[in-house]
């Protein structure tokens, strides 16, 4: 008689529990992966099908799409932004477009890969599945010996009990929209006209393609959309933390501030700062000009001139000097950091000040005046890193200097007053969430109003401010398309423009949503991003 | 619950899919037949333009396009009222859009003729109802004579219109530079930026600038000059492969051309009833010919219309003239007296 051990007795056992293991069918993780598959496929039909639907139906009525129409003239002259008639010949070349595509294909098989990797429970499903479905063909077909092999399955690593399921994070998902975006983005090149095209095309194309067109909308787009977010940010920091003042007239101005632009419509407002701009300020031959105010300027060289056209500002043009200047700063941003973490590292060593601050400003005046020596100005005489290039009078308008209309100025300050009032009320919020107790605590230390503000409140508001304030911005993003109604030329402007000029509304409208879904993808995950470095790390 | 939430998932993304089928299978019809089974007719125009088609106070329209929307939707229905005729005011960026999208069924939008509009829109203009040209409206202080004088002015113009593009171009032409331009939304939005002095100078179909300094605040400081930077050809507009409605379009607006020829007017209109005379038979649809019958519409729609409209003549008397646009030697008077206004043979 066989004594049968416990160590056997435990294999049998297990054996048993395997052959009475659910059949593969109404195992849930395989119905999981197959039922995303099955959505999977549905939601591509759907789309598919839509599409195709659109586009029949289109061209049956004798409306084409075709995205070739990015390579037509566009013949509006648009008031701001870069010119249309720049080449980009680098961008044209196609061995860059190779690079570039090829890029983007390593890019998102990288993505793939990882993705993968991150999931790779998920992934270990989807194979066995494959191999169960392999192996029950088999058994169907053939011995008991290989039954037994196909019910003998490894063992899949379950998760441990106690952690939640892992989901798909918004990131996640937003990375890989990006990519999509990115591969848009490289088609679009495509669609540039080459630099190189005949003398009369050359002539015919003189305002441009509706692709460069559409890149000199993107690009006044971006700028108000980033002048606007670093100001609407400022000014709502300054205005909640007002909100919360001891000073009666900083609290009831915050609030007066707050409670006005928050609760009137963006385009009524934009409307009203249009109107009261174009209203007040002289025509271009009535200029105000910076000696009207600063008597010491002399007229030849002003700093800068307002007309209804908009602000000219004296901006820098650079010289054949300028790199040895930026290159000093360059060197003095690289000692300015090297000597701040030497400065924190001496404070936590020895408990003195660090006084990164004297250190840092020390660094750079010493920078900006070896740098300025070097590229030939004073007090050698030359020109200098810069020339100064100012606004003045010719003709009918201002020539010279840094040219902002009106219509941007309109559009920048109704975009930053009225996100600005909300993302005062999330810092409000924010600060308001701290404990008091943490603010007395830390007052009865000795730390003076502003450092309780600054370290004690703001690190911990902040948690709770970034996630709301990343939807600010994402709705700033997509409300810089009410630029259409103070003369704005934002991207939303050239593509109608576009659409009136060739009546094909579809090829625009879709570059359209690409363009605004990417501003809005890459301000999510920028936000997504400076929220995860912000947020507690717990285990 | 997991289960369920993916086949709505499911079955939301299919409703889409079918929805979008049943979208699309209300434009393959025709489009007079859809008129018909609706009982009214949806015409586009431009709306806030004095002389075309503008609200008064009481909510009613008139102007030159609205008379035209008259005009069709008694040739179709036999009287133009609240029942038979929506006026849809339209922005010059969406007109197009909402003529393809079947928003409304035919254009009296003040819009010009080109050849880009007629190949890529899928759409075709009828006969036109008022011959335009662009023109530009200044300042009597600035002093400016014709374009030749206007080296770095600002030009405001409507967003969406030719004429962004022509004063491009003829910028071009002269100064070899682009121009600056304020591009506004609609004429009343650059209007208020020309008065505001946002830009030196107002380009626009010259009807248009008309309309707009006539509404001016102060009108005797500005001047329509005698440039004419393009040809702006005005009619209506309505889908491709819709011969049914397109003629019945056109020939409603024929009927007042020819009215005019005839010397028929709304006020006497009564006095022809009885005519010897075979033309003005026919047009009055009297005869046996029955023209209105063929287009599937009433014999009588001419009359009709004449009754209530009033011929060409009287529609422009009634809606341009107060504008100050002389109609006399303007490419807008009958070619009996040396105009561009010919209808076809009534017969």
């Amino acid at each position: 008689m066989t004594v049968i051990d416990g160590n056997e007795q435990k294999r049998i056992a297990a054996s048993a529990l395997s052959y009475a293991e659910i059949p593969w069918y109404r195992d849930i993780r395989v119905l999981r992966a197959l039922a995303q598959f099955v959505f999977a496929v549905l939601a591509l039909l759907a789309g598919v099908l839509i599409v195709n639907n659109l586009v029949s139906n289109l061209s049956s009525s004798n409306i084409p799409i075709n995205f070739g129409i990015f390579r037509a003239p566009f013949s509006v002259a648009l008031p701001e932004g870069p010119s249309m008639t720049v080449t980009w010949e680098w961008l044209q070349d196609t061995q860059t477009i190779q690079a570039g595509v090829t890029f983007v294909y390593v890019f998102l098989f990288s993505v793939i890969l990882y993705s993968l990797w991150q999931k790779r429970e998920g992934l270990k499903v989807a194979l066995l599945t494959l191999r169960q479905g392999f192996l029950i063909t088999l058994t169907l077909l053939s011995s008991r010996r290989q039954k037994q092999l196909a019910t003998q399955k490894k063992e899949i690593v379950a998760r441990p009990p106690g952690t939640p399921p892992k989901t798909v994070e918004a990131d996640y998902v937003n990375a890989v929209l990006l990519v999509g975006l990115l591969i848009a983005l490289i088609a679009f090149v495509q669609y540039l006209p080459p630099s190189r095209m005949p003398e009369e095309l050359n002539r015919y194309l003189q305002g441009g393609s509706m692709s460069r067109a559409f890149i000199t909308g993107v690009a006044n787009t971006l700028r108000v959309v980033v002048f606007s977010l670093i100001a609407c940010t400022i000014l709502g920091v300054l205005a909640g933390i007002g909100l919360l003042s001891q000073n009666f007239v900083v609290r009831t101005t915050s609030k007066v501030f707050v409670e006005i632009f928050r609760n009137t419509p963006l385009a009524v407002q934009l409307l009203f700062v249009y109107r009261l701009l174009t209203q007040v300020l002289p025509r271009p031959l009535d200029s105000i000009y910076s000696s009207n105010t600063f008597t010491f300027i002399p007229q030849g060289s002003e700093l800068y001139a307002i007309n209804t056209r908009g602000l000219y500002l004296a901006s820098p043009q650079t010289t054949d000097q300028s790199w040895i200047f930026l290159l000093c700063l360059v060197i003095a941003f690289a000692i300015a950091f090297f000597i701040r973490r030497r400065r924190l590292k001496h404070q936590d060593e020895t408990g003195e000040p660090a006084y990164v601050f004297r250190y840092t400003v020390g660094v750079w005046a010493v920078a900006i005046l070896v740098g300025w020596v070097l590229s030939g100005g004073w007090p050698l005489g030359g020109a200098g890193p810069f020339s100064i290039s100012h606004p003045v009078l010719e003709g009918r308008q201002i020539a010279g200097g840094t040219h902002l209309t009106t219509a941007f100025f309109a559009l920048f300050i109704g975009l930053t007053l009225y996100t600005g009032a909300f993302i005062a009320e999330i810092v409000r919020a924010g600060i308001q969430s701290v404990p008091y107790g943490q603010i007395e605590a830390a007052r009865s230390q000795g730390f003076s109003g502003a450092q309780v503000l600054q370290l004690i409140v703001l690190p911990q508001a902040l948690r709770l401010i970034i996630p709301p304030l990343g939807n600010q911005y994402v709705n700033l993003g997509k409300n810089s398309s009410l630029g259409i109604i103070v003369t704005y030329v934002d991207v939303y402007r050239v593509a109608s423009l576009a659409n009136n000029e060739s009546g094909q509304a579809v090829p625009f409208f879709v570059a359209l949503m690409v363009i605004y879904l990417s501003i809005s993808l890459i301000l999510s995950v920028l936000t997504n991003f400076v929220n995860r470095s912000t947020q507690l790390k717990t285990r | 619950m997991r289960k369920f939430r993916i086949t709505t998932l499911v079955a939301m993304v299919l409703a889409l899919a079918l929805a979008s089928f049943s979208v699309v299978s209300a434009q393959d019809g025709d489009v007079l037949d859809d008129i018909l089974d609706r009982g009214f007719v949806n015409c586009g125009v431009s709306g806030g333009l004095a002389g075309f088609s503008i609200q008064d106070d009481e909510g009613q329209w008139s102007g030159l396009d609205v008379d035209f929307c008259r005009a069709l939707a008694i040739a179709i229905f036999g009287e133009a009222s609240d029942d038979t005729l929506r006026i849809i005011p339209l922005t010059a960026d969406v007109r197009f859009t909402a003529l393809q999208a079947g928003e409304v069924d035919v254009l009296h939008r003040n819009t010009t003729w080109t050849l880009t509009r007629d190949v890529t829109l899928g759409s075709d203009f009828g006969p036109t109802t008022f011959y335009d040209g662009q023109g530009l409206l200044a300042r009597l202080e600035d002093g400016f004579t014709s374009l030749a004088d206007m080296e770095g002015a600002a030009f405001c113009s409507t967003s969406g219109t030719t004429t962004e593009k022509n004063i491009t171009d003829a910028y071009r032409a002269i100064f070899g530079e682009d121009p600056v331009l304020v591009l506004g939304p609609g004429p009343q939005e650059n209007l208020a930026d020309f008065e505001a002095g946002a830009c030196d100078v107002l380009t626009s179909d010259k009807s248009q600038l008309a309309a707009l300094r006539a509404t001016s605040a102060n009108p005797a400081a500005y001047a329509v000059l005698p440039d004419t930077l393009s040809k702006e050809p005005l009619g209506p507009m309505y889908l491709e492969n819709n011969s049914a409605l397109a003629d019945i379009v056109n020939w409603s607006v024929f009927a007042t051309f020819t009215a005019e020829e005839l010397g028929i007017t709304s006020e006497n209109i009564g006095e022809f009833m009885d005519s010897d005379d075979v033309n003005v038979q026919r047009f009055l649809g009297l005869t046996e010919e029955g023209f209105g019958e063929a287009m599937g519409i009433s014999n009588s729609f001419a009359a009709d219309i004449i009754a209530a409209v009033g011929s060409y003549a009287e529609i422009y008397e009634r809606n341009v003239v107060p504008l100050g646009i002389a109609r006399e030697g303007s490419l807008n008077a009958l070619w009996l007296d040396g105009g561009l206004l010919y209808p076809p043979a009534w017969r």
